[in-house]
């Protein structure tokens, strides 16, 4: 399903993850952990497409997507920061995706993935009047309406309160379950990636 | 590893159309002018003639005079919208900032409609409205760097046992020391390059270094003395604009430049007061504009108004409406390339490469131009669309100062969530980019069309009585006898005073909707 082969990532002209191979299978969850700085994060850019690897491949379904741009790739990814459209509302931020494909049930999809984050009633709300949690289920709710192929998950819990925390790890699970996402998920919280993934791998091991 | 920036690719090429403008229509304009004018003995008579030597004399005299007048009577201003929190504080900043966008003869018009006869055409007048014109300067340069000063800073200074004055000769002037340097260069640069004022108040006595251009290649004929004095100007102004930028320049526009609102200190009796004289200061010339258009002779006439909206001056407003439409189009589209290809190709020479057009008068500026383009094949003063290439040439680095920060703050972050939804980067741009900077390009293409429905300094030597604008108008009107020009003249420059109070609403509204 998804596929790194002999990825190198440098930056500044030092390569810091060299010869990266990981293999994930269709609705797999894989949890990436490591110290700050070992380069989880930027593993997931290059599986999006916003960074490009100086050497290596990226499979995505057996295609060589490696020189594709990320929004021919169909990788989701909810960003730590959410990066919500701040000039959208909730309902037009979570049916971004459909409204360029020119999705005939986009309405209906959106009402759906409403429900599904738990955010009935809050389709005409500003973006910028939501709590912390709301925009994340917001940012997730976007990135599943996509349907892509796999969801990248970039310490998506990250700066939230314990209850929150708690509660929407909860909510994230019974939603990739009841989906069969295929996801790719970053995080320093060994507890948080025992209970959303099947697989745990530190970035260190994928290095040779 | 390379990171994906979607807007890379066009913005490799979005400051072509700039190239071409500035090439085309400013260098090859002014290589031209130098290259005539290189006349060694009609440079000699810039400095040895009896008439320039007195020209530069009170243009730069009345330069200085004009702007430590402005900096006395602006800094009370300055410190009332910057260092207090009050309502009506937004509109007060709207309405100082009003004059420094009317168009200059406009300025001009109103000060002569204003003064008692005995001081029209003095240097008193036109050092008034001087003034008048850049209180905005200051208010909007050194208002930002003020208003950013902590009041905390000030008390630690008073309990380490500094007076008011002392806290502030301390520690707010070297704060703000940069911003007030840049408003006095900056509003010498404005007067040094008069104009518009200089040719309604100045009167046949008064001739600024820019008028005498005008006047030396119109009214004389000597096209080669107005050259040599476009030259030397050129090279003024450089070393002015050179000086300014050494010294250290804000590096946004003043008009989208941040305020800081932690000033909270009020003191209403102090600041309804000040605010007040203020309003009244600002407004007092503009309504004496408004009431001569249709008040001659303390009797009512309405025929200045007729004649504009429904008669012959009628095809003048049209011409400078469809002349600002036309500029401001251009301004925007090529001054928003050049910001494009500033933020997403990091060509931060761009932005030093577009405000070179400042350093050359718009005097200058027409005068190159028609020595230019005056002969096959490239005779192009009778093409409609020379106008409005330089009011856009003059508009350009205000435009591109006022988008590239609006462009910048969009964070590239929405681009890469944009596209990891399946947009390619039109469909970003068109969503995401572009909803996210209308407000600044609005407020951009509202200031450009102000400045060129009131430009009037490469405009007089470009328009023919045919294409009229209403500056020129104007300034045509006030010079002939008889009550119908007169109320005309005042009532066209009463449409600029309305054009140009919608531009600074429209600003004035996007920096509120960009502050959300």
């Amino acid at each position: 399903m998804l596929e790194l082969r002999e990825v190198d990532v440098d930056y500044a002209g030092v390569t810091f993850l060299r010869g990266v191979n990981l293999m994930v299978q269709r609705g797999e969850r894989l949890s990436l952990v490591g110290p700050s700085g070992s380069g989880k994060s930027t593993l997931l850019r290059v599986i999006a497409g916003i960074e490009t690897p100086s050497a290596g491949a990226v499979f995505v379904d057996g295609r060589d997507v490696t020189r594709t741009p990320p929004h021919l790739r169909r990788v989701g990814m909810v960003f730590q920061d959410n990066q919500l459209f701040p000039h959208l509302d909730v309902a037009a931020n979570i049916g971004y995706a459909l409204k360029i494909r020119r999705s005939a049930n986009r309405r209906e999809t959106v009402d759906e993935m409403l429900t599904l984050v738990g955010l009935d009633g809050f389709e005409h709300r500003s973006v910028s009047t939501l709590s912390g949690g709301e925009q994340k289920r917001v940012a997730v709710a976007r990135a599943l309406a996509a349907d892509p192929a796999v969801l990248l998950l970039d310490e998506p819990l990250t700066g939230l309160d314990e209850q929150l925390h708690d509660r929407l790890l909860d909510d994230l699970i019974r939603l990739f379950d009841l989906r069969g996402t295929t996801v790719i998920h970053v995080t320093h919280d060994i507890a948080e990636a025992k209970r959303l993934s099947s697989r745990i791998v530190d970035v260190a091991e994928l290095v040779s | 590893m390379t990171s994906y920036t979607p807007y890379a690719h066009t913005a490799r090429y979005t400051w072509w159309p700039a190239l071409l403008l500035v090439g085309i229509f400013f260098v090859l304009p002014l290589v031209t002018l130098t290259l005539e004018g290189l006349v060694p003995a009609d440079l000699t008579r810039v400095f040895t003639a009896a008439t320039t030597t007195r020209v530069w004399w009170f243009t730069t005299w009345q330069a200085l005079v004009s702007t430590m007048s402005t900096m006395v009577i602006a800094l009370p201003a300055t410190w009332l919208v910057s260092r207090n929190v009050f309502r009506g504080r937004r509109a007060l900043v709207a309405l100082l900032t009003l004059p420094f966008l009317l168009p200059t003869v406009v300025v001009g018009v109103a000060f002569l409609a204003l003064l008692p006869p005995s001081l029209r055409y003095t240097a008193t007048a036109v050092i008034l409205a001087h003034v008048y014109f850049n209180i905005a300067v200051f208010v909007r340069v050194v208002g930002p760097a003020w208003s950013a000063v902590p009041h905390s800073l000030l008390h630690t200074a008073q309990l380490l046992g500094a007076s008011p004055l002392v806290a502030f000769h301390t520690v707010t002037l070297p704060l703000i020391r940069r911003a007030l340097v840049s408003a006095l260069g900056l509003t010498f640069l404005f007067c040094f390059t008069s104009y518009g004022v200089v040719r309604i108040l100045g009167g046949p006595r008064l001739s600024t270094v820019e008028t005498e251009i005008y006047f030396r290649a119109v009214s004389l004929g000597d096209t080669s003395m107005a050259i040599a004095l476009g030259i030397v100007q050129m090279v003024a102004l450089a070393l002015v604009a050179w000086l300014l930028v050494k010294l250290g320049g804000p590096r946004t526009s003043p008009m989208v430049a941040d305020w800081a609102t932690t000033s909270r200190r009020t003191r209403p009796v102090l600041v309804a007061a000040t605010s007040i004289t203020y309003a009244i200061l600002v407004s007092v010339p503009l309504a004496f504009v408004f009431s001569r258009s249709f008040i001659v002779r303390n009797t009512m006439s309405w025929s200045g108004w007729r004649q504009v909206l429904a008669g012959d001056f009628g095809a003048m407003v049209l011409q400078s409406l469809e002349y600002a439409v036309v500029a401001s189009a251009i301004t925007l589209a090529v001054g928003y390339g050049v910001a494009h290809s500033i933020v997403h190709r990091r060509m931060h020479i761009l932005e030093s490469a577009s405000a070179a057009t400042l350093t050359v008068s718009s005097v200058t500026l027409g005068l190159a131009i028609i020595v230019t383009f005056d002969n096959p094949p490239l005779d192009l003063r009778s093409w409609w669309l020379i106008t409005p290439v330089a009011h856009a040439l003059v508009a350009l680095p205000i435009v591109v100062r006022t988008i590239t920060p609006v462009v910048a703050a969009v964070p590239l972050g929405l681009a890469h969530a944009a596209a990891t939804l399946g947009a390619s980067p039109l469909r970003s741009w068109l969503n995401v980019q572009w909803p996210l900077v209308r407000g600044g390009a609005l407020a951009a293409l509202a200031m450009s069309f102000a400045v060129s429905v009131g430009e009037f300094g490469a405009t007089s030597f470009l328009t023919r009585r045919e294409s009229e604008t209403m500056p020129v108008a104007i300034a045509r009107l006030l010079g002939r006898p008889g009550d119908a020009n007169q109320l005309g003249a005042y009532a066209m420059a009463s449409i600029l005073i309305i054009v140009c109070a919608v531009a600074v609403a429209m600003m004035e509204r996007s920096r509120v909707e960009a502050s959300r």
